[in-house]
């Protein structure tokens, strides 16, 4: 893809999976100081971001006409967008949990210690895939782990709950991630005979709700 | 009047997003355009139109008040704006989350 800023045409490939992850982390960032209303360092991330895809000094992009710089951005971040919808992004949750053993760009080195582990790959053949295909994989590899872990975990004394009044033992599934769980669906709309509504007036008890109607 | 580097197009943006219409008509004329913004900075934050000016014209706020009119200053603004095409701006800072 050819972008133009300052008269000047740059071409900008799609990243792979290493740029790709560096690209992301990036966008994060620039999310993070635009919730903030931070427009300098908002201005300084989507240079950073250009700059990083097209290997241009960030200077080119900082000094350039500001929408000129934005078709651009636009542009490369749609092109790097992945192609696939995978649900292990969809819906995650910023548990913003610091483990004692984070450090910065630990995530990309645990997605190629998984892919490592899993494959046997080296890191510059993992920094090198497509970014459908390392993102797809990673999914596998966490499907693979998570069933794993509940085979096992049936297996075990901790998935049976004992219920001395029926005397019986209730299995307990594993907590599955977020991405893993089932979809919720919208109630179907069914009819009801008229005769069988409530009637009278309706006496809404959650107070949360009243406050909300009012 | 040249348009803005990216850093100074933000930090117009954020001076003119609370004066900024919710929904912009594409067949509005310009002129309506600019009144809706002028209106509101008027009413709401008079400051933030001089912000704007000293940002998209480079002048100082000392020297739009000893060489411009109020008719020259609103030219300016105007000038500005369509320099610095504020429609598309407003349509990047809201889809970068600002």
């Amino acid at each position: 893809m050819i972008i133009q800023v300052d008269q000047r045409e740059i071409e900008v490939s799609r990243a792979h999976f290493r740029e790709w992850f560096e690209l992301e982390e990036i966008r994060k960032q620039l999310r993070e100081a635009a919730e903030r209303g931070d427009t300098a360092t908002v201005s300084n991330f989507v240079c950073a971001y250009l700059s990083a895809a097209s290997g241009e000094a960030e200077e080119l992009f900082l000094n350039a006409t500001w929408y000129e710089v934005a078709v651009a951005y636009g542009k490369v971040a749609e092109m790097n967008l992945p192609q696939i919808n995978f649900p292990i992004f969809e819906n995650t949750v910023s548990t913003l949990h610091v483990e004692p053993w984070d450090y910065e760009e630990r995530n990309w080195y645990e997605w190629v210690h998984l892919m490592a582990s899993a494959y046997g790959w080296e890191i510059e053949y993992i920094s090198g895939l497509e970014i459908e295909d390392g993102i797809g994989l990673l999914q596998e590899i966490l499907v693979d782990n998570q069933l794993r872990r509940e085979f096992e975990w049936g297996m075990s004394e901790m998935a049976w709950e004992y219920i001395p009044a029926a005397k019986k033992s209730r299995f307990r599934p594993m907590p599955r991630p977020y991405w893993m769980t089932p979809k919720a669906v919208e109630p179907k709309t069914i009819k009801i005979r008229k005769d069988l509504l409530p009637i009278g007036n309706v006496v809404i008890l959650d107070e949360k709700r009243e406050a909300i109607m009012h | 009047m040249k348009p803005l580097c990216i850093r100074d197009a933000l930090q117009l943006y954020q001076v003119l997003k609370p004066h900024l219409p919710e929904k912009f008509d594409r067949d509005e004329v310009a002129a309506a355009f600019v009144k809706k913004i002028v209106d509101s900075m008027a009413e709401s934050d008079p400051s933030a139109y001089l912000q704007a000016i000293v940002l998209m014209s480079g002048k100082t706020e000392k020297e739009l008040e000893e060489k411009y009119d109020g008719q020259k200053v609103l030219g300016l603004f105007i000038d500005g704006l369509i320099n610095n095409q504020a429609i598309l701006l407003a349509d990047f800072g809201r889809a970068i989350g600002l």
